[in-house]
């Protein structure tokens, strides 16, 4: 029995590692998308910072749309559609950034970080791993093109956010009261998007997550995190068309103290193209990245 | 005889190619020392000796050691000047009796690619060398 299974290991070797030579990308990529041009703080196109989103009918939001059981809706209404567009940044207060920001000087640096976060600003993206279609963690996932979407589960007592853009990714946030897994647990395997618990504080949904690894940059712009990074997520919404999202960043190799920052994201009522439907379109990073040869 | 070895073959070629084929997906972003390098040093181009320099990092300091294994050699003192991100290393090899201590001077290039490196000197005793690593991807 055991001699048999010793004789198939090779073989599931073989197989393992061909398949990994397989799902290896041909290109890197970049991702370009509707929204870039806006959630650069650039003009022209794409979601419009604060205020209303893409489609938004004339006059003022409708009130925070709320479940059965009386909690915030995140996603869209049973009869509706739209998805969140993209947000701002933690850092400064421009754009849909919130007031309440640090501004870069601000920021609890270790010297490390502050020197290493300098040059990436320098050299812009070139070595940003989300531009070779690697997924973005912490609030980097919410800065993405092609916007995201809430999809709550109450039977499986989790939320499910699911990403447009990029690697066309997903994240769990458990609410069923589980504790976050121990940095210390040799069992735990640090992922891109960590490992996230939450739980509704009045109309705010407040999400711990750790378990991160160090194979992506959690903010555009390149901020350095490490393995130690613990995030502390609050997600509101204020009213119908607005998300606010707010996170607190402990990282105590890379920062000296934690600190918070965070931005609004609006509601998009049409597809990517501005045609009726406000659903997320199928975009594959993998399939149009055209700089590699340049990012390299 | 040949065909009963060949998946063993494919598997062993494989495990080899297939790490060579994935530095995309084990890039390390955060303290650009951590993680493990590989590298030589010498007098000149034709003695050259292998190195593998592994870093950590605790929030406060960096520590580390060469060539992990029974003759790994723990680092006494590591240092990193952000300001032009110079890496200054010193460790005596223990149980060789009167070993020469260790001294490398390197800086890293290329800092936020995932393929920088460390360039500099390795003195040992009164042999010094250059000294170049890659960071493992």
């Amino acid at each position: 029995m055991i001699r048999g299974a010793m004789r198939r290991v090779p073989l599931a070797v073989a197989a393992a590692g061909l398949s990994a030579l397989l799902l290896i990308p041909v290109a890197a990529q970049e991702t370009p998308g509707p929204g870039r041009a806006a959630q650069q703080g650039g003009g022209g196109g794409g979601t419009p910072g604060p205020g209303r989103g893409r489609g938004a009918p004339a006059g003022p939001s409708k009130p925070t749309p709320r479940l059965p059981d009386g909690h915030v809706n995140l996603g869209a209404p049973a009869s509706g559609s739209g998805f969140w567009g993209g947000g701002g940044s933690i850092v400064g207060k421009r754009g849909s950034s919130l007031p309440t920001n640090p501004e870069v000087g601000e920021i609890p640096f270790q010297p490390w970080a502050k020197a290493l976060y300098e040059v990436r600003q320098k050299v812009g993206d070139k070595d940003d791993p989300h531009a070779r279609c690697l997924p973005p963690g912490g609030p980097r996932q919410f800065q993405t093109p092609n916007g995201f979407e809430f999809i709550e589960q109450p039977d499986r007592k989790r939320i499910t956010i699911i990403f447009g853009g990029g690697p066309r990714s997903w994240r769990f946030i458990y609410l069923d009261g589980r504790p976050l897994p121990s940095l210390d647990d040799l069992d735990l395997i640090p992922t891109y998007f960590g490992y996230s618990t939450g739980k509704w504080v009045g109309d705010t949904l407040v999400v711990e997550s750790t378990g991160y690894n160090e194979k992506f940059w959690f903010h555009r712009g390149g901020l350095p995190h490490t393995d130690a990074l613990r995030l502390t997520e609050r997600f509101s919404r204020p009213d119908f068309d607005t998300l606010k999202y707010e996170v607190t960043v402990d990282d105590a190799k890379a920062y000296t103290r934690p600190w918070t920052g965070g931005f609004t994201v609006p509601w998009t009522y049409t597809n990517w193209d501005g045609s009726p439907g406000g659903e997320l379109h199928e975009y594959l990073c993998q399939d149009n990245e055209r700089d590699y040869t340049k990012l390299r | 005889m040949m065909m009963r070895r060949l998946p063993g073959i494919i598997a062993l070629l494989l495990v080899l190619l297939v790490p060579g084929f994935t530095p995309a997906l084990t890039a390390q972003e955060g303290h650009p020392l951590v993680g493990t390098w590989h590298g030589t040093w010498g007098p000149n181009a034709k003695e050259r000796h292998d190195v593998t320099l592994v870093f950590e990092f605790d929030g406060k300091a960096v520590t580390g050691m060469m060539n992990p294994g029974p003759d790994s050699v723990r680092f006494d003192k590591v240092t990193l000047d952000p300001a032009n991100w110079g890496v200054h290393i010193e460790a005596v090899p223990k149980g060789a009796a009167k070993a020469a201590a260790i001294v490398i001077d390197v800086t890293i290039q290329d800092i936020t690619n995932r393929y920088r490196s460390l360039v500099g000197t390795w003195t040992q005793g009164t042999t010094r060398g250059d000294f170049k690593a890659s960071r493992d991807s």
